[in-house]
């Protein structure tokens, strides 16, 4: 728990001082027992507001739970990245070998063209850490159940590991493999799993009348406890989280650059479920107050 | 990328995100209860002040197993006081 001394803490004070001069009039000198019984429950209140801590530190579980959770993926990821560096600088080799008039053309076949919205590079804008992840948080097959052994139950990630335009359908996207293939493959992407993997089970946020905010307090304040307050914000299909005071950065780098900020991850998660549509996280901003994340709903057309 | 506030943000939208801090509804509640007791009691013309305490007691009771906010301490010193201050006005008025 928190040492910190913030606003809780002095409203307390208050009111256990006042009610305890209350109820000691009202009782000995006034003999008024009706005053006197609302001092205590002033007192009581006071008392009560004392004990609150002002912003909730992560337990020490928690904390070693988010941080084992990311770091199963963690090896996966570095290999991710080092293939995507290795096809970049024989892409750019090959393009200085070749003719002037040729290496442009080279290059931008190596690399393919840059689709909306994904990239990956950090922009540094007045002091903000700003970036865009080219992740697509997948929703669980529902046709397949937890049960059916082919990891379709659950909720997923597809990682592009060309700059290629994403895949045309979602079922493309959930059929890319869960491993990396040989590198002589041209392979598209690869779908992995986090910590929000069997947040569609978790009834608390899938009831009918709970919002996306709300859904998102429960999950990152109360159980998850990585953060103060959640904040979102729904337009057409835009989905604008802030998240305030965050508790625990237990991520790695890569975590961060492909996937998101755990929080940012956490919530594409649950956005993804609650909607039953893929969900990619089109922008990031990440500062020691808050992280803002736009998260846009995904719509395919029908295969 | 600056937060934008939803459509229809209102003091009352502004007042309902306060009051979703479960701490703010906890002591909101707590209040209230404790307060509405009081009155009630008072209205009943109750003089014994065991009762007063009695029923403060389980308003804290009620508020904290509904809300089930997190505190500074693991133990709940509070609860623990309350639970004696309960069984004492109960003992004293049988007695």
């Amino acid at each position: 728990m928190t040492n910190e001394f913030g606003r809780y803490f002095f409203l307390g004070l208050g009111l256990t001082f006042t009610g305890t001069a209350t109820a000691i009039v009202s009782y000995f000198q006034a003999h008024v027992i009706p005053f006197a019984a609302l001092g205590v429950a002033i007192v009581i209140l006071g008392v009560a507001s004392v004990s609150l801590p002002d912003q909730v530190k992560a337990s020490g579980a928690m904390k070693a739970l988010l941080q084992g959770s990311t770091l199963g993926i963690d090896p996966l990821l570095d290999e991710i990245g080092e293939r995507m560096r290795r096809r970049t600088q024989m892409a750019r080799v090959a393009a200085s070998s070749s003719s002037s008039a040729d290496w442009r053309d080279a290059l931008s076949d190596a690399e393919g063209p840059e689709p909306e919205g994904v990239g990956r590079g950090e922009e540094e804008r007045d002091g903000e850490n700003r970036r865009s992840i080219g992740a697509v948080y997948l929703p669980p097959d529902p046709r397949r159940s937890l049960d059916s052994g082919d990891y379709e139950g659950e909720a997923s990630v597809y990682i592009p590991l060309n700059n290629q335009a994403l895949p045309v359908t979602l079922e493309e996207m959930r059929a890319a493999p869960l491993t990396l293939l040989d590198e002589r493959n041209t392979q598209a992407g690869i779908r992995v799993f986090t910590a929000g993997a069997y947040l569609g089970q978790v009834p608390e946020i899938r009831g009918e009348d709970t919002s996306i905010e709300e859904a998102l307090q429960h999950l990152l304040v109360d159980y998850a406890e990585l953060c103060s307050l959640v904040r979102a914000s729904e337009i057409e299909d835009t989905i604008v989280v802030e998240i305030n005071d965050v508790k625990l950065r237990p991520e790695s780098r890569n975590y961060r650059d492909f996937l998101g900020s755990l929080p940012t991850s956490l919530a594409a998660s649950l956005v993804c479920v609650m909607k039953d549509a893929p969900v990619m996280v089109a922008d990031e901003e990440v500062t020691p107050a808050k992280t803002v994340a736009r998260l846009s709903i995904l719509r395919f057309r029908s295969p | 990328m600056k937060w934008r506030e939803p459509r229809g943000s209102s003091r009352l939208e502004r007042s309902r995100r306060v009051l979703k801090e479960r701490k703010n509804s906890f002591l909101l509640s707590l209040a209230v209860i404790s307060f509405g007791s009081v009155v009630c009691l008072a209205a009943l013309s109750e003089e014994r002040f065991g009762v007063y305490l009695a029923l403060l007691a389980l308003a804290y009771f009620a508020a904290s197993l509904a809300f089930k906010v997190r505190r500074r301490r693991n133990f709940d010193y509070l609860a623990a006081a309350m639970a004696i201050v309960f069984v004492a006005a109960i003992v004293s008025s049988l007695i």
